[in-house]
């Protein structure tokens, strides 16, 4: 793959809708998809991609004819005899396979996977964080943190309650310029969370169920029509919290140093190392700019009353 | 000695090493250490008195002490080295 260029973003008015037929799309030159500055190409014949991609992204803006598509991503089933007994999904980037095979039930949340993949492994033109991002009054709410930490969850709970999403997996931080850039995809929920958000919002939508896979039962909700609509409007960080769900744990927020918070950046970082000195300025930078905290929950009403606190002052 | 890139927030510091990637956090004392370095070579008792002064701290074998550590762990990750013996 070449340099990714930035993209510049279509004007609302003329944001080409998906009007062909998706099915169609992906079986043949591929549904081309953008999430704010990345574009993906995505071919498949696999039934739950189907699936998941026409719950999900109905509303998602495509990419002009011939735009610059920054990653071409298919997810087929296995031929041979694989198409018979236990048929498989498979992932190609760029025409290479990748990852070990997966049950076909799994396509869907394979994919997610994969453009997750796509970004974290070949974008060196920004910082990458692993993190959720979102946003409320024009202030972005960075949650670093590793798996298990329940970011997702709390990522989603905020989200159903005023705070507008621009990514559950990865903060993508411009080297220049101080907005954080929205990837705005679905959320990853895995086995407890999918119950627990399904019930602490009931409006919202989720993937069908992918049971088994290496992280349990994970299903995708949906991202909110409205932020879809403003993925090209960056925000400036505000602050950085890492949070942790722990049974029991009575709500905390405190102070974080600034100095152990650049450090544990750099820890969820995709790219820090590669960018060298020109991450580890931007990781400053990003961190003089925001209020720095620890964050331990167990009850999502709980720690909603925190973030609203947090948004409310000045 | 390595061209470090800091960054200070009163009493902690973070020094990057860009080409190791290596990057530290590091209290006022161990930041001062380095700073003097990097400002010219130094032997123990020298150092330890400009920090003392500095610092407002008592000059005494206590503090050469944790000066002395700290010299150590800079020299075995690979941030200084001793001078030639003349």
């Amino acid at each position: 793959m070449s340099a990714l260029p930035s993209i510049v973003p279509t004007a609302p008015a003329q944001i080409p809708r998906q009007t062909e037929s998706l099915a169609a799309s992906l079986r043949g030159e591929g549904w081309r998809l953008r999430t704010g500055p990345f574009t993906y190409r995505l071919r498949s014949d696999v039934p739950a991609v189907l699936d998941g991609l026409r719950s999900l992204y109905a509303g998602y803006p495509g990419v002009e004819p011939g735009g610059f598509i920054d990653f071409e991503v298919e997810v087929r089933r296995s031929g041979g005899w694989r198409r018979f007994v236990r048929s498989q999904a498979r992932f190609r980037f760029d025409g290479t396979e990748s990852f070990e095979p997966l049950p076909l039930a799994q396509g869907y949340a394979m994919l997610e996977w994969a453009m997750n993949w796509c970004v974290s492994t070949h974008v060196n033109h920004h910082l990458l964080i692993h993190s959720a991002v979102v946003e409320r009054g024009g202030r972005a709410l960075i949650l670093p943190a590793p798996p298990g930490s329940g970011k997702s969850t709390l990522c989603a709970a905020l989200v159903n309650r005023g705070w507008r999403l621009l990514s559950d997996e990865i903060a993508v931080v411009p080297l220049a310029g101080e907005g954080l850039l929205p990837v705005v995809r679905p959320v990853s929920l895995k086995n407890r969370s999918i119950e627990l958000i399904a019930a602490f919002e009931p409006a919202a939508r989720f993937s069908r169920p992918a049971h088994g896979t290496s992280k349990g039962t994970v299903a995708h909700m949906a991202a909110p029509a409205a932020h879809v609509a403003r993925m090209d409007e960056p925000a400036p960080a505000a602050w950085i919290v890492f949070p942790r769900w722990r049974e029991g744990a009575p709500v905390s927020l405190v102070p974080r140093s600034r100095a152990e918070t650049l450090l544990a950046l750099a820890r969820n970082s995709f790219n820090a190392s590669t960018l060298g000195e020109a991450g580890f300025d931007r990781m400053a930078r990003l961190v003089e700019a925001c209020e720095c905290h620890d964050f331990e929950y167990s009850r999502l009403d709980d720690a909603m009353a925190v973030f609203e606190r947090l948004a409310g002052q000045p | 000695m390595v061209r470090l890139n800091w960054r200070s927030w009163g009493a902690e510091s973070v020094a990057f090493e860009a080409t190791s990637g290596e990057m530290v956090v590091v209290d006022a004392l161990e930041a001062a250490v380095m700073a003097c370095f990097e400002a010219s070579p130094q032997d123990l008792d020298s150092l330890t008195e400009e920090l003392a002064a500095d610092m407002m701290l008592p000059a005494d074998p206590a503090l050469a002490e944790r000066i002395q550590a700290i010299i150590t762990a800079f020299v075995d990750r690979g941030w200084l080295e001793p001078a030639e013996p003349v």
